[in-house]
């Protein structure tokens, strides 16, 4: 036993997560000790090599170190802090100004009924190590909770922080959102990286319910130069009628893995998936969606776009299982890739599982150059390559952005996006 | 304003242009026929400055100047356009976005004050005019689902507005109606000028009708065989190409 202890590569994780006291830790400390880490011949991570994150002594993440805090969105939201996983309430705004939604650390509701309810039902760990990880120690993380017909009048921004320089981290934030019947929520999730973060690893889990007739909107902005390992886990269930839209777009990433399981389990529930990515330098981003059409009646429509240049990884896998009796679903999937650069890479999957008979479904996935004929057509109006290159970049990606139905945060979006544009 | 000389271009092992010459002065408008396969295109985009092909011997000068080592785009700022047989469809660029970028690139490279939004759509509007372009065309993409005609047209609405040196039209005229084809032409007429030149090419006599020649060539083979007066092209007409290739 001692040996084996020894050699386990969990060893730098192990006793941080050990003596949580979160509902279900125990068990899933279990877990962690059987599971192995996975490696390149396993299929879920054949591109995303994670060996390497358990090479760190960890250390236990600390909430209180001082930050400054990036400029605000530039328009109304409410801002929710957390510093290096743990909720920083001093530096978060008001969260009780929308009727019937609280917002909170989740921390205080543990105890809590409707969360007993839903807690680790949604995102199962099954054989995923980093959710066992996760569930076996759960640094702190949000809840969300809307009240039958409740409304968020401005979208909640949750800022993560991660802060540099402090040695490498381990930070697990475990979120809950859950919308009853008819609710609106609509959360902006952004990650940001303070100084150089790059041995950290953040290794997320938010599990989302959607009530009858909810609807559930998820903005995420991953742009973080020097950023921590990001890990993460959303795990969506969505009711009769409800609607979940997502849209995903890594800018920076060391090792971005964003996983994204979405089960339709209601007559005319709805998914939409969209995600960007633009990557340089030796980024990695790996975008691995599981679209689950569980009852009949559901639709669900996926568009993932991206721009891997330099040494950069992309990497999609695009999972659509419907169950025999999902009679009537209509689900398409659709994933581009440019290659800019000959040490670029990009990997693509679409996975489809179909079972029931009366269905449409679609997919596609395309890797390419960027158009020469094209760009020399807008280079002999005038238009100089450098531009003419940013244009067509811009054109491509502009398809995923067009439908975001925020406004305020398509421009915002465009605006990180063009920033990023001028520097592939 | 241009002169090619022994011009001899290939793309991998396969020669296309084998040792063209032509002279074209201010003021001129020549017409290039020839058959199928023959390199019309080929010259076209060599003087546009794609660098799919290979220009393996010969010179162009361009309003005295080397034209053989400038980009494309700084081929445009010095007033050559090149309108497309082929006009590429662009999903996701706006027709009138990339055009203002166009001459404003173009503005700037000149010396010239970017042009303002108000200018610009007037400019817009005025030039569409020469052409009837339909309002509606001008906002949507880049030639994404225009019809064969309106893509033509929007190839000379984009020359009108960018006002060039020297206009190479290749097959403007293939796939316009006959209404299409007199306003295009008509849209030319009105840009001639003394200090500018066309090149236009056609398989069809009857665009020269519109728009008069001063010279005709005959390309065959990479090479232009035969020039001469307007005439020449009805000439064609009526005697066909292996007539030339007999008295070359
Ligand atoms: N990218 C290319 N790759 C290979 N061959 C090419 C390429 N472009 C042109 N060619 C060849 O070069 C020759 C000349 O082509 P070009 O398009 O210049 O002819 P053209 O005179 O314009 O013909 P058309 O009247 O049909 O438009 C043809 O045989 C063509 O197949
Ligand atoms: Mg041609």
């Amino acid at each position: 036993m001692a040996t084996a202890t020894m050699t386990d590569p969990k060893e730098g994780v192990l006793p941080l997560i050990e003596g949580s006291t979160w509902p279900g830790a125990a068990e899933a400390l279990a877990l962690v000790q059987t599971l192995p880490v996975p490696t390149s011949k396993t299929e879920a991570w054949k591109y995303t090599r994670v060996a390497k994150l358990f090479n760190f002594a960890y250390t236990a993440p600390s909430g209180d170190a001082p930050v400054e805090l990036p400029p605000r969105l530039p328009f109304p939201a409410t801002r929710v802090v957390f510093v290096n996983g743990h909720f920083r309430r001093d530096l978060s705004d008001e969260l009780k100004a929308d009727k019937g939604v609280v917002i909170d650390s989740i921390t205080h509701h543990l105890a809590h009924g409707p969360l007993q309810a839903n807690y680790g039902r949604i995102a199962p760990i099954g054989d995923r190590l980093f959710t066992a990880m996760n569930a076996a120690g759960p640094t702190d993380g949000l809840i969300i909770l809307a009240v039958k017909g409740a409304q968020t009048t401005k979208p909640v921004h949750v800022l993560r922080i991660t802060t540099g320089n402090g040695g490498p981290m381990l930070i697990q934030p475990r979120d809950l959102i859950m919308l009853h019947e008819g609710a609106k929520v609509e959360l902006i999730d952004e990650h940001v990286a303070i100084g150089n973060a790059a041995s950290s690893l953040v290794n997320s889990v938010r599990e989302c319910v959607v009530g009858d007739g909810a609807e559930l909107t998820l903005h995420m902005a991953q742009n973080e130069p020097d950023g921590p390992a990001d890990i993460g886990l959303d795990a969506v269930e969505v009711a009769a009628g409800g609607h979940f839209s997502v849209d995903t777009t890594t800018l920076h990433g060391t090792l971005v893995r964003n996983e994204l399981f979405v089960s339709l389990a209601g007559a005319g529930a709805h998914a939409e998936l969209n995600g960007t990515y633009l990557l340089n330098g030796t980024a990695h981003a790996d975008n691995h969606t599981c679209i689950s059409h569980d009852v009949a009646d559901c639709t669900s429509d996926e568009l993932y776009k991206g721009i891997v240049a330099g040494k950069a990884t992309g990497v999609f896998n695009g999972r659509v299982y419907v169950r025999q009796d999902a009679q009537r679903t209509r689900a398409y999937q659709r994933n581009a890739n440019v290659l800019a650069g000959d040490d670029a890479r990009v990997y693509s999957k679409p996975e489809l599982e179909i079972y029931a008979d009366d269905v449409k479904c679609s997919h596609g996935c395309t890797i390419g150059r960027m158009d020469e004929q094209a760009l020399f057509y807008l280079r002999s109006r005038g238009v100089g390559e450098a531009e003419a290159r940013r244009l067509m970049a811009h054109a491509f990606v502009t398809e995923v952005v067009e439908r975001i139905a925020n406004a305020e945060w398509r421009t915002h979006l465009t605006g990180l996006i063009d920033t990023k544009l001028e520097t592939l | 304003m241009l002169k090619i000389n022994g011009l001899q271009a290939s793309i991998g092992d396969k020669q296309i242009l084998k040792g063209l010459n032509l002279a074209v002065k201010a003021g001129e408008v020549h017409a290039i026929m020839g058959p199928n396969g023959s390199g019309k295109s080929t010259l076209a985009n060599v003087l546009a400055g794609r660098e799919d092909y290979e220009v393996t011997s010969g010179t162009i000068s361009y309003q005295g100047e080397d034209l053989l080592p400038l980009a494309p785009e700084e081929r445009a700022w010095k007033g050559l356009f090149l309108a497309f047989q082929y006009p590429v469809e662009i999903p996701g660029v706006s027709n009138l976005n990339f055009l203002r970028t166009a001459l404003n690139e173009k503005r700037i490279a000149n010396g010239q004050p970017e042009m303002g939004g108000k200018d610009f759509l007037a400019l817009v509007r005025e030039r569409a005019k020469l052409v009837e372009m339909e309002p509606d065309l001008m906002n949507r993409n880049l030639n994404v689902g225009f019809s064969g005609g309106e893509k033509k047209r929007n190839e000379i609405f984009q020359m009108a507005m960018l006002e060039p040196r020297l206009g190479i039209l290749d097959e403007t005229d293939s796939g316009l109606d006959i209404d299409a084809l007199r306003i295009v032409a008509g849209g030319v007429n009105k840009l001639r000028s003394k200090d500018n030149a066309f090149i236009v090419v056609t398989h069809y006599q009857r665009l020269l009708d519109y728009i008069v020649p001063d010279v005709v060539h005959v390309m065959a083979d990479g090479k232009i065989l035969k020039s001469g007066p307007k005439e020449l092209a009805l000439e064609l007409e009526e005697k066909g190409y292996d007539w030339v290739k007999e008295h070359a």
